[in-house]
């Protein structure tokens, strides 16, 4: 497995030069200049004020030189400087990252711990009206946008049930705990303020929830079609016939040979959180890499946009890994064919 | 159990004799010392309670206080830090004392004397003198961020006297004073500033290294200090205890950074914000029968126009048929669109600017005299015009693409179609600079609160008029007349005769420019009455913290 893990991470030096280029050409390739883009109508008439902004971005190399400028500073871990910010990128990518990665895994904790019953339920239930109630409340929130049911849940939650906070991961004016790892429930915890983490958790509920919509839709529905298909298999009815009780049967006969589907999609959902937060972090007020990311796009900071793709690219290849290598702790059979 | 069980109690508990004693004393001096306590916040505006602004994260990108310019700065660097002179409330024509007491130009108008006010300290208590002054203005411009071009006029600064300092312009400016307003022109501690990495060396934009650390630390002289920035998240500003002047009238700012406006309405409603910086037109108007919330609104001199090329569509090469495009227009009906965001304009310069237009003189719609100039320019079944608007953008608060159609709907009753091309702001703007657009909707924001910074942009020949729109004074006798007109306004010191020439050339733009200027754009800002009674409104930095009165 080791020999297994170290080559997926070999095969993504490759993948991420692949995505450097590819991210590169897309960004320059757009009619807009990123000084454009940035500063004021009159500084723009200052040829002097352009110049120092195209000496320190190297907008006046050719393409290719800017970008192997850029691959030749990478390697060093030198993600360049943002044109918008004009902050190391690095520094950019450690305040806003964290946020994003913690909103997006308690949205899929929320995700996992409600879709999976639900989904199995629904199979075992099948065509019954819990089934029906499932799959049009999984079908309503595959399909409803997010930045209207984030809105709906503010106007209710926050606005008239003052149940939750409506913005920002901490009350106003509390101070956030000293910077270990950026996610705020666990560095309160190693701060040792539990205060200041129920109060993460309490700016987490509502965005994580609306957030996780999606994925619970998702997840509900190819858990119940992985179950629905291992449901008629003969080794349930043999396991019945020999007289285990249907709950044993369901969670380790019909779960553990249906889980594989499900946790292929969990990593692809999960990767998708991670990415694509943009409108539940403009909406939640959620200093996230999604509202730092359109920024990016927006500005032309081709610097940006790349270091934010990148880590994004990275974020979806370590969870692909996780994802096969729980196939392999799952089911010995892929174990047996990696080692 | 009696008292002495109780003492005997805590004192088998390990308690030492002496720590039980000090607490009891404390036991019996705290309550009143709690009531102190509770008599002081009470004094305090909002309960001791911090003030809470919800505004737009926008641009903000440094609290570096000579190199910020971006509109979000502006109220931070006026809380911050102090500037040369200032605007007081919300009167636009009247420079007021800020770190210079008094100052007097010379009848040239080419220098400048400043007499710096003594009692200016920064907020470590220590005592601003004309050095600071000194390096903050050369660090301004030798960072070569985006204002520095605001002192581009200036030939000299130096100290003229202990706490004097003189500066001498290369040609007259006649708003200097006014581009001194800027809080991008802040008075810094220069000590601390060099301490940190920073210089104001002719090599600063390489070599200075200090913005980091003034991006967490304020080395002001403003009536707030910083306590800290969050970005993305909130900035939160404390009562600077060494203030030189009337100190802040309350202990706390929390400026909180949501850029939905919608949720700057709850927030507002739900009592969680005091005030609500970037209202969109329908939310404040929807805001009108709230009991407990105002709306303010804020000219922001940045006027929303049409412009097309002279040179770019065939049709538009006749200026003739410009006016069919100027009277084609239902001005008064797009204040159905803008709602409270905007307001008329007399043309580029903002109505509540010296030596602007009133806003009654300003384009008119006149559907015969639009149809007379289509047949006047060889165009009377109409023509058509491709025109650039920023899909993503707006005016102030005004939606960019319900605007072009307004115009584009108006301009097809005579036959004109305006094909409307939507793209992004970035993609937009690179076009724009690049006068590379047919026609385009477009604003023209503030730098500073004075007409120069709108009328030589419009003029043929300026930034606007000349590289975006291909409009210059060779180009007809009246163009020359205006670009005249407006190199005389700006050497021109005397303001009632400066201004007469500055109003002629605007309505000369209106007549013969390749322009309809639209509306002016407000800022709205939502403010609960039941905290705040009055605050200092201000279009370059909505207002002004430290001149809230409260309930």
């Amino acid at each position: 497995m080791w020999t297994f893990t170290f080559r997926r991470l070999l095969l993504l030096i490759p993948t991420l030069i692949g995505i450097t280029l590819i991210t590169f050409a897309v960004t320059r390739s757009i009619p807009t200049h990123p000084v454009a883009a940035t500063i004021v109508e009159q500084a723009a008439e200052h040829p002097e004020i352009v110049a120092v902004y195209r000496a320190k971005w190297g907008l006046d190399e050719p393409l290719p030189v800017q970008y192997l400028t850029y691959l030749r500073n990478l390697v060093r871990g030198d993600f360049g400087d943002s044109i918008y910010t004009h902050r190391p990128v690095a520094a950019d990518l450690a305040d806003y990252l964290p946020a994003t990665i913690e909103l997006a895994t308690v949205a899929i904790i929320i995700s996992i711990l409600i879709s999976l019953p639900l989904g199995v339920l629904a199979a075992r239930f099948r065509g019954g009206p819990f089934d029906g109630l499932v799959r049009t409340v999984t079908t309503i929130g595959v399909s409803m946008p997010i930045f209207w049911l984030a809105l709906v849940a503010i106007n209710i939650f926050y606005f008239h049930l003052h149940l939750v906070p409506g913005q920002g991961r901490l009350d106003s004016g509390l101070a956030p705990p000293p910077t270990v790892t950026g996610l705020y429930t666990i560095d309160g915890l190693i701060a040792g303020d539990f205060g200041l983490v129920a109060n993460a958790l309490y700016h987490l509920a509502l965005p994580a929830f609306v957030l996780a919509t999606w994925s619970i839709g998702l997840i509900t529905r190819v858990t119940r079609a992985s179950m629905l298909a291992v449901l008629g298999q003969d080794f349930l009815r043999t396991a019945r016939s020999k007289g285990a009780r249907e709950p044993y049967v369901l969670v380790h006969h019909a779960v553990e040979n249906a889980i594989l589907p499900v946790i292929t999609v969990m990593g692809l959902a999960f990767g998708d959180l991670l990415a694509g937060s943009v409108m539940t972090e403009t909406i939640f007020g959620w200093p996230g890499i999604g509202r730092y990311a359109y920024s990016a796009a927006s500005h032309a900071d081709f610097p940006a946009v790349m270091g934010v793709t990148l880590v994004v690219a990275i974020s979806y290849t370590i969870v692909n890994l996780a994802v096969d290598l729980a196939y392999a702790l799952i089911d010995p059979r892929i174990r047996a064919a990696m080692s | 159990m009696t008292e002495d069980d109780k003492t005997n109690r805590l004192l088998s508990r390990g308690i030492s004799r002496r720590t039980f004693t000090a607490s009891a004393i404390a036991l019996a001096v705290f309550p009143p010392l709690l009531s102190m306590t509770r008599a002081a916040r009470a004094a305090e505006p909002l309960g001791g309670k911090p003030l809470v602004v919800v505004m737009k994260t926008g641009s903000l990108r440094t609290l570096d206080p000579n190199n910020a310019y971006e509109a979000e700065w502006f109220i931070f660097g006026k809380a911050l830090y102090s500037q040369l002179v200032t605007l007081r409330g919300s009167a636009l024509d009247a420079i007021a004392a800020d770190y210079a007491s008094t100052w007097d130009v010379s009848d040239d108008g080419l220098t400048y004397v400043f007499d710096l006010n003594p009692k200016v300290k920064f907020s470590d208590g220590s005592t601003a003198t004309a050095d600071d002054l000194l390096f903050s203005f050369n660090r301004f411009i030798n960072l070569k961020g985006p204002g520095s071009w605001l002192l581009d006029g200036v030939k000299s600064i130096e100290k003229s006297g202990p706490n004097q300092v003189k500066v001498t312009l290369g040609g007259i400016s006649v708003d200097f004073l006014q581009i001194l307003t800027t809080p991008s022109l802040n008075v810094a501690q220069a000590s601390a500033i060099k301490a940190h990495g920073g210089t104001d060396a002719k090599d600063a934009s390489t070599t200075d290294t200090a913005g980091p650390w003034l991006d967490a630390n304020s080395v002001g002289s403003g009536p707030f200090i910083l306590d800290r920035w969050t970005r993305g998240s909130e900035l939160v500003l404390k009562r600077n205890p060494n203030f030189w002047g009337v100190p802040a009238p309350v202990e706390s700012v929390i400026v909180k950074f949501v850029d939905d406006p919608n949720i700057q309405r709850s927030m507002l409603l739900a009592g969680d914000a005091h005030i609500a910086v970037n209202l969109s037109p329908d939310i404040a108007s929807g805001l009108g029968g709230e009991a407990k919330v105002k709306v303010y609104q804020i000219p922001a001199l940045a006027p929303a126009y049409f412009g097309w090329s002279t040179q770019k569509n065939p049709a538009l090469r006749n200026p003739k048929i410009w006016d069919a495009i100027k009277y084609g227009i239902d001005y008064a009906g797009l204040a159905d669109i803008y709602l409270g965001g905007g307001g008329p304009t007399g043309s580029m310069v903002p109505p509540s600017l010296g030596g602007a237009l009133p806003a009654d003189q300003g384009m008119k719609e006149d559907l015969d005299r639009a149809k007379a100039a289509l047949v006047a320019g060889g165009q009377p079944d109409g023509f058509t015009m491709n025109a650039s608007f920023a899909s993503d953008g707006s005016y102030t608060t005004v939606p960019a693409p319900i605007v072009a159609q307004k115009v584009a709907a108006d301009l097809s009753r005579i036959g004109i179609t305006v094909n409307l091309n939507p793209q992004l702001f970035s993609q937009m703007l690179t076009e724009y600079r690049g006068g590379q657009q047919e026609a385009v909707f477009h604003w023209w924001s503030s730098d500073y609160v004075g007409w120069t910074d709108y009328l030589p942009i419009f003029a043929p020949g300026g930034a606007a008029g000349g590289k975006r729109h291909q409009w210059n004074p060779t180009d007809s006798a009246e163009a020359q007349k205006i670009a005249d007109l407006v190199s005389k306004a700006k050497q021109t010191l005397a303001l009632d005769a400066q201004y007469a020439l500055t109003r002629e050339a605007q309505s000369l733009i209106n007549e013969f420019g390749p322009y309809a200027f639209l509306f002016e754009t407000n800022y709205q800002l939502g403010v609960r009455s039941d905290a705040i009674a009055s605050l200092p409104l201000n279009p370059v930095w909505y207002f002004d913290l430290a001149g809230i009165e409260f309930t």
